[in-house]
């Protein structure tokens, strides 16, 4: 089973991750001669308490990534409507010699992403995956 | 005419103002209003058809097909209608909301 091991932080399980855009949207970009957004690196932590996964609206930015949906959260004014994007997800190892990547996944755009973090990442990812903390080592694996 | 003389080009100032941000996303509310005003005129119908759980696709004016998944959804929208925007929605009869226990979304 591949897997990844990485530094925990004083955050929690922090990760650097990649966004771009999802996979049928870069061949319809090629096809069309069009140019195709470079991905772009954000720090996410997981978060096993948060049932999907979300992006700060500044990150969707430089993609010029169009919304194909809707989806209702709990904000501190009560619940909001935000917009749901498909995207691909990388998340490479620390030393960049693997990677896992999802080419296609659902995040909603988040109006208060945690201090210091672009994504938060849920378990809508984890629940496709094997989780383990090792807090003593101050280290987490992820397997795949 | 005679034509005038131009002056050596002179080096022209590099511009040194900020780079401009670039713009938020379209809220998909706005963007897809149309969308959305149809799929909620539909929604009735289609849990009467019994497609509760499934996913929409929606453009313009009316549902196009309804699909087991949002992958193929959005697939089958980026087939037909290339870059063109399109919303893909599910058909619940109670609203989900997102839940996180420790951060706001």
């Amino acid at each position: 089973m591949p897997h990844l091991t990485f530094k925990t932080s004083s955050d929690g399980l922090a990760v650097r991750v990649l966004i771009g855009l999802r996979h049928t949207r870069i061949q319809q970009l090629r096809r069309a001669g069009m140019p195709i957004p470079a991905p772009k690196e954000l720090r996410a932590i997981f978060d096993t308490g948060t049932d999907v996964t979300a992006v700060s609206e500044s990150s969707l930015s430089h993609l010029g990534m169009q919304p194909v949906g809707t989806e209702l959260v709990t904000t501190p004014g009560g619940v909001a409507i935000v917009s749901r994007y498909r995207i691909s997800l990388s998340l490479p190892s620390e030393d960049r010699s693997a990677q896992l990547s999802l080419p296609e996944m659902d995040v909603l755009t988040m109006a208060h992403p945690p201090i210091g973090f672009d994504m938060l990442i849920g378990m809508d990812v984890l629940a496709d995956c094997l989780l383990l903390v090792d807090g003593k080592a101050r280290r987490f694996t992820l397997a795949f | 005419m005679t034509p005038t003389q131009s002056q050596p080009a002179q080096p022209q100032p590099v511009p040194t103002a900020a780079p401009q941000p670039l713009a938020a996303p379209v809220p998909a509310q706005v963007l897809l209003a149309a969308e959305i005003a149809a799929f909620e005129r539909e929604l009735p119908r289609l849990l009467a058809e019994g497609e509760e759980g499934r996913w929409a696709l929606v453009k313009g004016d009316h549902v196009v097909s309804v699909w087991d998944t949002s992958g193929d959804a959005v697939q089958a929208g980026d087939e037909k209608f290339a870059l063109e925007p399109f919303l893909v929605q599910r058909v619940l009869r109670e609203p989900r909301i997102a839940k996180s226990t420790r951060y706001y979304l």
